[in-house]
């Protein structure tokens, strides 16, 4: 659907592109709202006394509140940083340093991409803090009831992801503020994979803290969106300081801005942001039920037509899929068969995914993952198992 | 040979080298720094000569190809040979183009062998 909006594909006839969950391809209007911004707009943000100063503001600003309705939450709650890896390390650093000591203890999924595992590793080094690992079973899936069994007195935070990278699918995570309950743990979720499939709200979630990146949900690469919900600012204290983030500023000391802009240091992705609100347009023009509708029709052949391969070792659970589809040609190395792939014009990925702890736990070096976004078609799956079927003949699987 | 005749060729199974050696003189593990398959090379070396090589481990096809005609490549020779070896070089004895992101592949044996030399 709507392949005609992104320009990659006109310049790219022959691409299959199947690697969404690592970015996705930008329609037309992005590129273009980006265009307009240098063209038409450009100035910094912030006490720019003039026209086009105030244009680049008011851009900025909107394109905030844009984010802040895209996930249902209010505009002073967003933070703009680089990427879902940047806003998570704002979390570790700015709230985990400041709220959390030795001897608490933080929960981490198993399955998580290292963006969220490794700065709660780090801090946990640093300071003393328990890291008690919530384990899937033996498909990699997450329970909920066992992460019941994780929450101790002690328990500081809980981190997440919506969605996994690597096998696709949601997690239970609307589940996760019920079993809290009043205990102050902060909740926080990694939505990178959620957000281009779902439509989140962080009010029905009530997470604390909730980080994605924008070039993963049609928009520009160099922009991410960190969620902190209000009541958490309080708890954080700046930590990386410069331009644009501090009220005063003397030889002996500073203060620093009140509001979540205070994680904003240095002139921001200004261009990235105005794209980045174009792309929340542009899927609220499509519409998340209209999106899942045809994602869903495709992974369901994409799982059907897989089971005709006896070589396959399927490792996406199929259930609450939304799209991605992590898989073994049995014998064969991810990337010779990556390799292979391409050579057929199929885009797809092959390695750990960032996610070294998960394919340890499944007992696997490597595996190969093809993700869909909306403008993939049923061309597209044919191409996928015609190169699946050419692989199976050089093999003599 | 093409990347996929080699394939074709060898299928799932073992390649020319590719297997533990009983009697060695060194042995050195490598791991790859961008996707951490790792491979064990087997040196018997007598005299300055090398006798024999092998190896054995977790790695994808051009790695274990690349790893393969390295072995062929020395075995016989004096040691000061492989020293004398680049990563340039390795790549073309491969004989068919690959593409940037599969270097590091190509290139793993032959970090085995550079630190062989050392």
């Amino acid at each position: 659907m709507n392949r005609k909006d992104f320009p990659i594909f006109k310049n790219n006839k022959d691409l299959v592109y199947l690697d969404n969950a690592a970015t996705t391809q930008k329609p037309k209007v992005v590129i273009d709202a980006m265009t307009k911004f240098y063209t038409h707009d450009n100035a910094n943000v912030h006490r720019g006394f003039y026209a086009l100063g105030e244009k680049a503001d008011t851009l900025y600003e909107s394109a905030r509140a844009t984010f802040a309705d895209f996930i249902n939450a209010q505009a002073e709650e967003i933070v703009f940083t680089k990427n879902a890896t940047d806003g998570l390390n704002v979390v570790a650093h700015a709230w985990g340093r400041s709220r959390c000591k030795k001897g608490d203890e933080i929960i981490v999924s198993l399955i998580e991409h290292h963006s969220n595992f490794l700065p709660w590793q780090l801090l946990a080094r640093e300071r003393g803090i328990k890291l008690r690992f919530w384990r899937p079973d033996q498909f990699g899936v997450l329970h909920i009831k066992d992460l019941e069994k994780l929450i101790t007195s002690r328990t500081k935070a809980i981190c997440v992801t919506y969605v996994s990278n690597v096998l696709g699918y949601v997690v239970p995570v609307e589940k996760i503020r019920g079993i809290i309950g009043k205990q102050n743990i902060a909740f926080i979720v990694d939505a990178a994979q959620a957000v281009p499939h779902l439509l989140i709200d962080v009010q029905r979630l009530q997470c604390d803290f909730l980080s994605f990146s924008v070039h993963k949900m049609y928009g520009p690469t160099g922009l991410g969106v960190l969620y902190i919900k209000e009541n958490r600012l309080g708890e954080m204290k700046p930590f990386m300081v410069g331009g644009g983030m501090a009220t005063e500023v003397g030889v002996s000391g500073a203060k620093y801005l009140a509001s979540s802009h205070v994680f904003e240091a240095g002139t921001p992705p200004i261009a990235e942001v105005v794209g980045g609100a174009e792309a929340v347009r542009y899927i609220n023009r499509i519409g998340f039920s209209a999106i899942q509708r045809h994602e869903h029709i495709l992974a369901e052949e994409i799982f059907n037509r897989f089971e005709r391969y006896s070589f396959i070792r399927m490792l996406s659970p199929r259930e609450c899929n939304i799209g991605v589809v992590a898989f073994d040609i049995q014998g064969v190395h991810p990337h010779d068969a990556a390799s292979l792939f391409a050579e057929r014009g199929v885009a797809l990925r092959a390695g750990h995914h960032c996610a070294m702890p998960l394919h340890t736990f499944l007992g696997v070096q490597a595996s190969l993952r093809l993700s869909l976004g909306l403008y993939n078609d049923k061309k597209d799956v044919d191409v996928f198992f015609e190169a699946l079927d050419d692989i199976k003949k050089i093999f003599s699987l | 040979m093409t990347y996929q005749q080699y394939l074709e060729k060898y299928k799932l199974g073992k390649l020319p080298f590719e297997e533990k050696l009983k009697e060695y003189t060194k042995k050195i593990k490598q791991v790859s720094e961008s996707c951490g398959d790792g491979l064990t090379f087997y040196f018997l070396v007598e005299d300055g000569v090398v006798k024999n090589i092998g190896f054995d481990g977790y790695g994808c096809f051009l790695s274990r190809l690349s790893a393969s005609l390295l072995a062929k490549k020395f075995v016989g020779k004096p040691v000061k040979h492989i020293s004398e070896f680049s990563e340039e070089k390795t790549i073309k004895l491969l004989g068919f183009p690959i593409n940037f992101a599969r270097e590091q592949c190509v290139l793993m044996p032959y970090k085995a062998f550079n630190s062989f030399c050392e």
